[in-house]
């Protein structure tokens, strides 16, 4: 059964080509056949517009003669030369540089890329397990190691605890009373009894300390 | 008496500028208008065209004449085209950028028709055909051009570019998309271009 829809992209890949002649199951369908005429037309219309353009004919004289003296220029330069990029511009030309790697040669390199990797960690992980298995050798050696000991000195601090007086104006009195009447006290008890001697010993020492030496 | 194009190519090859320069003559329309369209910048265009010419000055030594002339310099020039895409894909942001009817003045671009109605008739033609080749890739573009313009088959353009025949199939295929898009419009009678689809 025939379907429009279906038809179209081969519509328009017979409009776009050198096909005049339909298919025939398209050529019985009167929307197809319009459908490809309008293709057409579009098409011959862009050909038209296309070939109708061109520069007025004033142009073409000025323009061959830049072409000329170009030519000339690049003969009496040996030969026409690309112009010299800068450092910068060929860094950029080499970082934005493009190949063409066909699809399965680019993916047989990731792949590989991808199992070297693989096997390097591997080869590296069974090297790091192999040391670690190795039993480690035990050498016994009596080393000396200072002790440091801790000397305890005991001290006995006595202190003497002087306990404030709870009544401070007392205190401040008895304090005032003591003063007045304590050296007479004194006084009275330490000459009492007291008898002077008749006589004195005195010892003279002669010299000085210089003499004895 | 002018000479055919075998002897032009000998004495070129010698080298002999102004040989090449007669060369040059036969065929720098037709790659003036390629880079044209291909560009649509008129400045870019002459830019492009001309570099075209002298690397094919540079490489006219190598042309051992087993093709035409004028496959081997379409060859150097999408060759140009492609390698200037790549370079400076900054200057090719504009091509991105929607044309206006102003692009056929700015071209100093002479359409060739009679009459001044025609005239206008194609001006918005030619501006609403670049408009819809302008939302186009530049690889899709010259793919369309090299289809269209040129006349080559797809299998010639995917050689030529280094793509398959699907991907050739599918950029004229897009092409054709965008302008029957863009040339939803009724020509006069008179005109040989119906662009309206699905009007005859």
């Amino acid at each position: 059964m025939h379907n429009c829809k279906a038809t179209k992209t081969i519509l328009i890949e017979l409009a776009a080509g050198d096909a005049n002649q339909l298919p025939g199951e398209i050529e019985n369908c009167a929307g197809c056949r319009e459908e490809f005429a309008s293709l057409r037309n579009a098409l011959r219309a862009a050909d038209t517009a296309i070939d109708l353009a061109q520069p007025a004919e004033a142009f073409w004289p000025g323009y061959h003669e830049r072409l000329r003296q170009r030519l000339q220029n690049s003969q009496t330069t040996g030969g026409w030369l690309p112009p010299r990029i800068s450092m910068l511009r060929w860094f950029r030309k080499v970082l934005t540089t493009s190949i063409r790697v066909p699809v399965p040669a680019a993916l047989a390199f990731v792949v590989l890329l991808v199992f070297s990797i693989f096997f390097a960690m591997q080869t590296r992980r069974a090297s790091g397990a192999g040391s670690i298995l190795t039993p480690p050798s035990i050498v016994t050696k009596t080393v000396e190691v200072p002790v440091v000991r801790d000397r305890v000195v005991t001290r006995v601090v006595y202190r003497i605890i002087q306990r404030p007086s709870r009544d401070v104006s007392a205190d401040l009195a008895g304090a005032r009373d003591f003063r007045q009447t304590e050296p007479a006290a004194v006084t009275a008890q330490g000459l009492e009894g007291f008898k002077p001697a008749n006589e004195a010993k005195v010892t003279i020492i002669n010299g000085s300390y210089h003499d004895d030496k | 008496m002018t000479e055919n194009e075998a002897q032009l190519i000998k004495r070129a090859q010698t080298p002999d500028a102004e040989a090449f320069c007669q060369l040059a003559g036969r065929y720098e329309r037709r790659i003036y208008s390629l880079a044209l369209h291909y560009c649509h910048d008129p400045q870019d265009a002459e830019d492009l065209s001309q570099e075209v010419w002298l690397k094919a000055y540079q490489a006219i030594g190598t042309f051992r004449q087993e093709s035409g002339f004028y496959t081997w310099i379409r060859r150097i020039t999408i060759n140009c085209f492609l390698n200037r895409q790549r370079s400076s894909f900054f200057r090719w942001r504009k091509l991105a950028e929607p044309l206006t009817g102003d692009y056929v003045d700015s071209a100093k671009l002479t359409l060739q028709v009679p009459s001044v109605e025609a005239s206008l008739n194609n001006r918005i033609l030619f501006a609403k055909v670049m408009r819809a080749l302008a939302q186009l890739t530049p690889r899709q573009r010259l793919i369309f051009l090299l289809k269209h313009h040129e006349g080559m088959t797809y299998e010639e353009i995917a050689a030529t570019l280094g793509c398959s025949t699907g991907t050739a199939k599918k950029a004229v295929a897009r092409a054709l998309t965008k302008l029957r898009e863009e040339l939803n419009v009724e020509l006069p009678p008179g005109e040989c271009v119906p662009c309206a689809a699905g009007e005859f």
